[in-house]
């Protein structure tokens, strides 16, 4: 039984047919990436699955269970949580509320102390600036932030849109290792990335997406080595 | 016990009547200098000789003696204010959006107080029950405003904003707000003249909320002036800070507070934490109809006398002051209530005095105003700007 | 619960007096022989909604004086109809009814209104075709002050208020005095006649404000209790003169209190309560007394009673007068007219050439504006907090006095 199988996903803003039939397959333990372009429905991809955005046509099914009768705040509780693109921290609550409000979905605060903990651990940083307001914070901080509040709900299933965006280099590589690190301690991973050579790095297995379509599909190792992956994704070496 | 106790936030109950101490004296202090200094200025001029005509004293004694009770009466109103601007901070916080409907449900509020309380004044209970007991009795009536106010918010945006909530431009859940308001209004005057047939409705006198606690007396020329509070004065203030304490603590110490703040912040990312974003708006209306519906039903006792339109005027002013506080800003409405309220009492106090009675108290609104445009040309944000509201 | 029967009762009978007034023109039709000698006079009052008590009265006082003294134009071959019509206490109403009034060349003269808001712009149809009208209750300046020939009333008026006001306080001993009102025609108007008056009559003005305030009244009590005058005076409604009064009362203030007739409401007790009895307590101006105060109502209250089965209200003996004065200028006009019926000017021109008319509420002569040359004034005293003895509140006195040049 697969952790997530979408199938055959078709989504549209308005007018727009953003994501004309896509069907992808996440196993239980795997890092699984999704490339693309700008543009190319990557993002869309992880909203259709968080229930954001409306599927018209096709199944998203988690451990076999359709999600499509589920409101997006219904999602957490099924054990999907994303860090949206951009982060998405709540900018003028403290990190510590922050952190808080990732664990809203569950029933009682009991495991609070030693998720914060476990978070912690991950991300030393956060727990320095604990009081301090998120908006304040640095881009890789903010990063951190919004990994470790999505780590609060507990998620089986982990959506990461584009981490590595607008961060220096030193930084990218740091968040990738620990994203490696959750997926390790058990956490099933869709990575989005526009950075496909650290994302096929890490990941088990590809997709990449191109104008609302899956063009390409394979382990990662394998990708990297695709000479249209190189040409389209890669800066062509 | 012990662990309820440990779990209550003790900072987070005592942060807003610190807010509260320092606001009330803040505004007491620098009003209360500019009005002296004036008085001291103008002493030698033909205003201080008018007042030395009138009443006998120097324009400085004048102002003095008089000061105590223009705090205690601005402080009053100002809370009254605060009350029911938190209605339009938290709504305009959580959707940026300006519930002008929220007069009148502080208006249906005071009506479902008022007519409970002639309702048990008709059966004879009031007018013989102790006082321990006409306060258990108004506590009631309290509550039910309030019950009554929340419920009705939360079906005004049920039924008037959440289907346009989507709508491509912000002017038209305004326009439903402006709908609803003359909506409310018109229904208050359809069922008093269906059942009551009667227009004003007046509070029913019983207990001792009307007594005054005198503190003294001040002698000012021939006259003596009395300084004083009523109880229901003090009924109000307290009523005013417990709504506030209570609030603040909601909204900063508790789990369904974060959401909303959450919400506020960014309904697709709470949504993703789990959050039922129409469940919080919904109960951000219960909230604010809670206040309302209290604040309707104290301003009822305090001022007597309400009919269909009487959320009109406060639910104005409260506005007022939910922007100049910094609307959205929960502790900015606090201050924007309270430097609102006391402004206004100040020119409505002094006015006349200083203008040699060429313009009045009838001034008073102009006066306040003109003062807050001054105060929003230099912080259009409001005096609690942006950055201070992280936490509010 | 007697106020609900009394409102269904009077239902009752403005659906029977319709029904007679569509009758009224059939039976014209059957015997047009005697069309050239049908006389008709209307009335114009609330026959309807929460007005109607006083305005159903106002019709029945009418109708009475048509029974009563109806007979010379009767021996002089004239047959006289009583037309009512129901202005709803609403001036679209007024209006349309005063068109339909007008074009019914039979109707010569108007009983009405009893808004002054109703009668101002009813009357202005019934100036363009020159038809009488003798107002039984409109006090407002200008249903006189438009100087129309053939506007009357038969009451005082609001400007005269602040001067009776004034005398009353100078007579009590009032030193100084502080004048609120709430910026309307009305309340700003008698305000502002009243502090002319104190200061003509040596009492020191201590301030004088206006506010639209309703509820709170903190900051325009400041400056009152500095200055502590032995009367505050309000120009305007009880709504907010009660609440006013009962503000000061609370803060200490020990004086006396005073009104216009906009103070006349058991709701004023109602909000006020015992702050208006306390200190030296409360008194308001008003243009119309209870019947029993007018020196030849006796008879009318009895056969009112008779008539009716009902106390007349306020108002109700004015309207008999109204139609006494009509009765009396038609017959003027057409003995002026050989017994013809007579035009709609020269009935106008009659009643204001009428030369001390004993009526029941006062004897009339009108100035040539149409104002009563002497109209009674009562000043009342607010003799007890409970609402419901609000209408067994005393007359402190009664004054007579000429409208202002
Ligand atoms: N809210 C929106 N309204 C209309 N079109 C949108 C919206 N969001 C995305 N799109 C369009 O859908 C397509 C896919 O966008 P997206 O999923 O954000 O791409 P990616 O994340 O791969 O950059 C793009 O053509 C984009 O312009
Ligand atoms: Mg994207």
């Amino acid at each position: 039984m697969a952790m997530l199988e979408v199938t055959n996903l078709h989504t549209y803003y308005g007018n727009i047919h953003a994501l004309k039939g896509i069907s992808l397959t996440i196993e239980q333990g795997e890092i699984v990436t999704l490339i693309g372009a700008n543009g190319a429905g990557k993002t869309t991809t992880l909203r259709a699955i968080c229930g954001l955005v409306k599927t018209q046509g096709g199944t998203i099914q988690l451990e076999s269970e359709d999600l499509n009768p589920y409101k997006a705040h219904q999602i957490v509780y099924k054990g999907v949580s994303m860090v949206p693109e951009g982060r998405g921290v709540f900018a003028r609550l403290s990190v510590s509320e922050n952190l808080d409000l990732g664990a809203y979905s569950l029933p009682d605060r009991k495991t609070r102390d030693a998720d914060l903990e476990k978070v912690f651990t991950i991300f030393p940083r956060l727990k320095e600036r604990e009081k301090q307001i998120a908006g304040t914070l640095s881009g890789g901080e903010q990063q951190m932030l919004a990994i470790g509040r999505a780590l609060m709900a507990h998620p089986r299933l982990l959506l990461l849109d584009e981490p590595s965006m607008g961060l220096s280099p030193i930084l990218v590589e740091s968040i990738f290792s620990t994203v490696k690190d959750i997926n390790r301690q058990g956490t099933t991973i869709l990575l989005v990335e526009q950075n496909a050579q650290m994302a096929l790095t890490i990941a088990d297995r590809a997709y990449v997406l191109e104008s609302g379509i899956i063009a390409m599909q394979g382990k990662g190792s394998e990708l990297l080595e695709d000479p249209r992956v190189i040409k389209a994704y890669l800066g062509g070496q | 016990m012990k662990r309820l106790f440990s779990s209550i936030n003790i900072r987070e109950l005592l942060r807003p009547i610190g807010q509260l101490a320092i606001f009330s004296l803040g505004s007491a202090v620098i009003l209360s200098a500019i009005v002296l200094l004036l008085a001291l200025i103008m002493d030698k001029t033909a205003v201080g000789l008018g007042v030395l005509a009138r009443f006998h004293v120097s324009l400085f004694t004048y102002t003095l003696v008089n000061l105590p009770q223009v705090l205690i009466d601005g402080l009053t109103i100002g809370f009254v204010y605060a009350a029911i601007a938190l209605g339009y901070t938290m709504v305009y916080g959580v959707l940026e959006f300006i519930n002008f409907a929220h007069s009148e449900i502080f208006a249906v509020g005071a009506f479902v107080g008022v007519e409970i309380l002639i309702f048990l004044d008709g059966l004879g209970i009031l007018s013989a029950v102790p006082n321990w007991a006409a306060f258990l009795i108004l506590i009631g009536a309290i509550l039910a405003g309030m019950l009554a106010s929340g419920l009705l918010a939360v079906a005004v945006e049920r039924v008037a904003y959440r289907p346009l909530r989507g709508a491509s431009s912000r002017l038209v859940p305004l326009i439903s707000a402006i709908g609803v308001s003359f909506f409310l209004q018109d229904a208050i005057r359809m069922t008093e003249s269906l059942t009551t047939g009667q227009f004003n409705r007046i509070f029913p006198t019983f207990g001792n909320f009307d007594d005054r606690l005198k503190f003294g007396e001040l002698p000012m020329g021939a006259n003596m002036i009395t300084l004083g509070v009523s109880i229901k004065s003090i009924i109000v203030i307290i009523a005013a800070v417990l709504m506030l304490v209570g609030l603040n603590y909601l909204v900063n110490a508790t789990k369904i507070g974060k959401a909303i703040r959450a919400v506020a912040q960014d309904r697709t990312t709470a949504n993703l934490m789990g959050i039922n974003v129409n469940y919080i708006i919904s109960f951000t209306f219960l909230v604010g109809g809670l206040l309302g519906g209290a604040a309707g039903v104290l301003y009822a006792l305090k001022f007597t006398r309400i009919d269909p339109f009487v959320g009109f005027f406060p639910g104005l002013k409260a506005f007022t002051a939910a922007v100049l506080g910094g609307i959205g800003n929960i502790t900015g409405a606090l201050l924007g209530g309270i430097v609102l309220g006391m402004l206004e009492t100040f020119a409505g106090s002094y006015l006349g005095v200083f203008t040699i009675g060429a313009a009045g108290t009838e001034y008073k609104d102009i006066f306040a105003f003109g003062i807050l445009i001054l105060v929003l040309i230099f912080r259009p944000q409001g005096l609690m700007g942006e950055n201070v509201s992280q936490k509010a | 619960m007697s106020k609900r029967l009394f409102a269904v009762a009077s239902l009752l009978i403005v659906a029977s007096m319709l029904l007679a007034a569509c009758g009224a023109p059939a039976a014209a039709t059957q015997a047009p022989a005697a069309a050239d000698k049908v006389i008709k006079i209307a009335t114009q009052s609330p026959l309807s909604g929460d007005m109607s008590a006083v305005g159903v009265d106002i019709k029945r006082g009418a109708e009475l004086a048509l029974n009563q003294l109806g007979a010379p134009l009767a021996g002089m071959g004239f047959k006289v109809e009583l037309a009512p019509f129901d202005d709803q206490g609403n001036p679209d109403t007024g209006v349309a009814n005063a068109k339909q009034i007008v074009s019914d060349p039979a109707i010569l003269c108007v009983v009405g209104h009893y808004n002054s808001g109703v009668q101002i712009p009813s009357s202005e149809v019934y100036h363009t075709s020159g038809l009488a009208n003798v107002s039984p209750a409109n006090t407002n300046p200008k249903v006189t002050t438009r100087g129309y020939p053939e506007i009357n009333r038969i009451v005082g008026r609001d400007d005269v208020q602040g001067v009776v006001g004034a005398d009353f306080a100078a007579e009590k001993g009032v030193k100084s005095v502080f004048v609120v009102h709430d910026k309307t025609a009305y309340g700003q108007g008698i305000a502002e006649f009243f502090k002319k008056e104190s200061e003509a009559k040596g009492m020191q003005v201590l301030g004088f404000e206006g506010t639209e305030e309703k509820a709170n009244f903190d900051a325009l009590l400041s400056p009152i209790m500095a200055a502590n005058p032995d009367l505050v005076y309000f120009g305007g409604m009880y709504g907010q003169a009660a609440v006013l009064f009962k503000q000061a009362r609370a803060k200490g203030f020990q004086g006396m209190f005073m009104s216009d007739d906009g103070f006349d409401s058991s709701d004023a007790a109602k909000i006020g309560g015992q702050s208006l009895i306390d200190g030296a307590g409360t008194y308001y101006s008003t243009v119309s007394g209870p019947a029993t105060l007018y020196p030849g109502t006796a008879k009318f209250i009895t056969d009112f009673k008779a008539a009716y089965n009902s106390d007349p209200q306020p108002f109700a003996a004015q309207g008999y007068d109204s139609m006494a004065i009509c009765l009396k200028a038609i017959e003027d006009a057409a003995k002026a007219n050989n017994n013809a019926v007579p035009t709609r000017e020269s009935v106008a021109k009659a009643i204001r050439a009428l030369k001390d008319f004993v009526g029941i509420t006062g004897t009339f002569t009108f100035n040539s504006i149409g104002d009563p040359t002497s109209a009674k004034y009562f000043v009342i005293k607010v003799d007890s907090a409970d609402p419901t003895a609000w209408s067994k509140n005393s007359i402190a006195e009664t004054l007579d006095i000429a409208p202002p040049q």
